[in-house]
């Protein structure tokens, strides 16, 4: 009877937002709509309704955020449903777009083992071009040359069997023209020049190659100067402009210090750490507790296989524990509370700086 | 203890979820890599006993629940005196639903823990020594 009750109610609810809608089709009232949909499990109508609020705001973020959680909601629910229809029947079609959705919500693991599984049970060349897809965007995240070597690998079998498919080549130039290994890259647009005779774009990105490529190194040469250096061809090197005088670092985290709720801010790269917001000894005991939380994290997070350490988020009684990590270095800030999505930005920053090379121009 | 658990890995991106007493025991685990479970345990109680001892440097009280983000994936733990809760979660999984699922999974199991604590000490007794007697 209360569950009746709680029925007629939503839906009386519901009828009011919409007309309310209609009446004034405000940002906040499509906003509030599509979260009504989403609170009684209607994820397609919430999506329905952010996507036709974010079309008509385009500049609301409160809206665009809504549209980016009921897609991923979506997703998750055509994943269960996908889940449980491989399980009871598996055919291809199924299998390459529950490889598709996962690739797409990021979870790229699970792509892969989605795409091996898939092979093991007749996938072949499809099969073979997701388990690529998947290990190129892990060599994108991780620049380990056994992924892409993997990935290359994989490129080469569903080419060969599938000759006149131009994915297996596009890849490929993408990837050497990505770690600078020019004369491949030129080479796999020749072979989509081949598949599409005349195209305008690949003529001109042949020309440009073919410039690019007199004297570059071969591609095994590339994926082993980007594993070793970390950076991709297109990748400058990150300018020290921004913090690059000796006060900026300390300056900012002394603004960092000053904010409402946040305790005390700390920057860690190397063996060095700047604190504010604690003196003397508290000082050093903050930087020491810090450095061995995150070294406790990422040997948590190594031995677990989750790949490189980005945030660690400790919630105490009374405070919270916010932690960024960049490839050099990493921040920390003490909040009283939940750390905001201000404070997330402002720890960001801190280790954006951190990282940034110190050099004096 | 067990629906907890199975609750909690039923959820998007969850991978595996685990309860383990302090010193890493496994007691329930439920998702695709339960196989995980002793590694994980043993890995959590580890990481838990670090996290306590840098609070404890930094005059803090020990953290209740812990949030690692990495690139390819998520580890969420809820840390109690005398046991721990872990969610591994794919990286590009939507945290939004974990997070009260993990606070309300946490208090189920806290309440459970509590209905099974031995009764309050009597006069002139520890409450081990009055439930020995009951016992």
């Amino acid at each position: 009877m209360k569950h009746i009750l709680r029925r007629v109610l939503a839906a009386g609810r519901l009828r009011e937002l919409e007309r309310a809608l209609a009446s004034s089709p405000t940002a906040q009232a499509y906003g509030e709509l599509a979260q009504e949909h989403a609170r009684r499990g209607d994820a397609v109508a919430a999506l329905e309704v952010a996507r036709e609020g974010a079309a008509a705001h385009r500049a609301d973020v409160h809206l665009n955020r809504l549209v980016e959680r009921s897609t991923a909601l979506v997703r998750e629910e055509r994943l269960r449903e996908l889940a449980r229809q491989l399980q009871a029947a598996p055919r291809d079609a199924l299998r390459a777009e529950h490889c598709a959705l996962l690739f797409e919500a990021g979870r790229v693991e699970r792509a892969l083992e989605a795409a091996i599984e898939w092979e093991r049970h007749g996938g072949g060349a499809e099969a073979r071009l997701r388990q690529a897809q998947a290990r190129l965007r892990r060599y994108a995240e991780g620049r380990r040359r056994e992924d892409a070597q993997l990935a290359l690998a994989a490129l080469d079998s569903a080419a060969s069997a599938l000759p006149l498919d131009p994915r297996p080549w596009r890849a490929r130039a993408e990837l050497a023209a990505k770690v600078g290994a020019w004369a491949e890259a030129r080479a796999a647009v020749g072979r989509l020049l081949e598949l599409a005779p005349g195209d305008a774009a690949l003529e001109a990105r042949h020309r440009t190659l073919g410039a690019l490529a007199v004297g570059s190194k071969g591609l095994d040469a590339a994926l082993r100067e980007v594993e070793l250096g970390g950076r991709f061809s297109d990748e400058v090197e990150e300018p020290a402009a921004e913090v690059s005088g000796s006060n900026a670092l300390p300056q900012l985290l002394a603004r960092a210090g000053a904010r409402p709720m946040v305790r005390a801010a700390c920057v860690l790269r190397g063996a060095t750490a700047l604190v504010h917001g604690e003196k003397g000894a508290s000082a050093e005991r903050a930087a020491r507790g810090l450095r061995d939380s995150l070294a406790a994290s990422r040997a948590f997070a190594r031995k677990l296989g989750l790949g490189a350490l980005r945030e660690v988020q400790l919630d105490h009684d009374d405070c919270t524990s916010a932690y960024e990590c960049g490839e050099v270095a990493s921040a920390a800030l003490r909040i009283e509370g939940a750390p905001s999505v201000e404070h997330k930005e402002l720890l960001r920053e801190l280790a954006r700086a951190a990282c940034a090379r110190q050099e004096r121009p | 203890m067990k629906q907890v658990v199975e609750a909690l890995a039923g959820l998007g991106g969850v991978r595996v979820a685990l309860l383990a007493l302090k010193d890493g025991v496994p007691v329930a685990c439920a998702g695709e890599e339960v196989q995980l479970a002793e590694e994980l345990g043993a890995l959590a109680a580890a990481l838990a006993l670090e996290l306590e001892r840098a609070s404890a440097e930094q005059s803090l009280a020990p953290p209740r629940r812990a949030w690692i983000k990495a690139s390819r994936g998520c580890a969420a733990l809820e840390l109690r005196e005398d046991w721990l809760l872990v969610a591994l979660v794919d990286a590009g999984a939507p945290l939004e639903q974990l997070r009260p699922a993990l606070e309300a999974a946490a208090s189920r199991l806290s309440r459970a823990g509590r209905r099974q604590e031995p009764p309050p000490a009597l006069p002139g007794g520890s409450g081990r020594e009055a439930a020995r007697e009951i016992g």
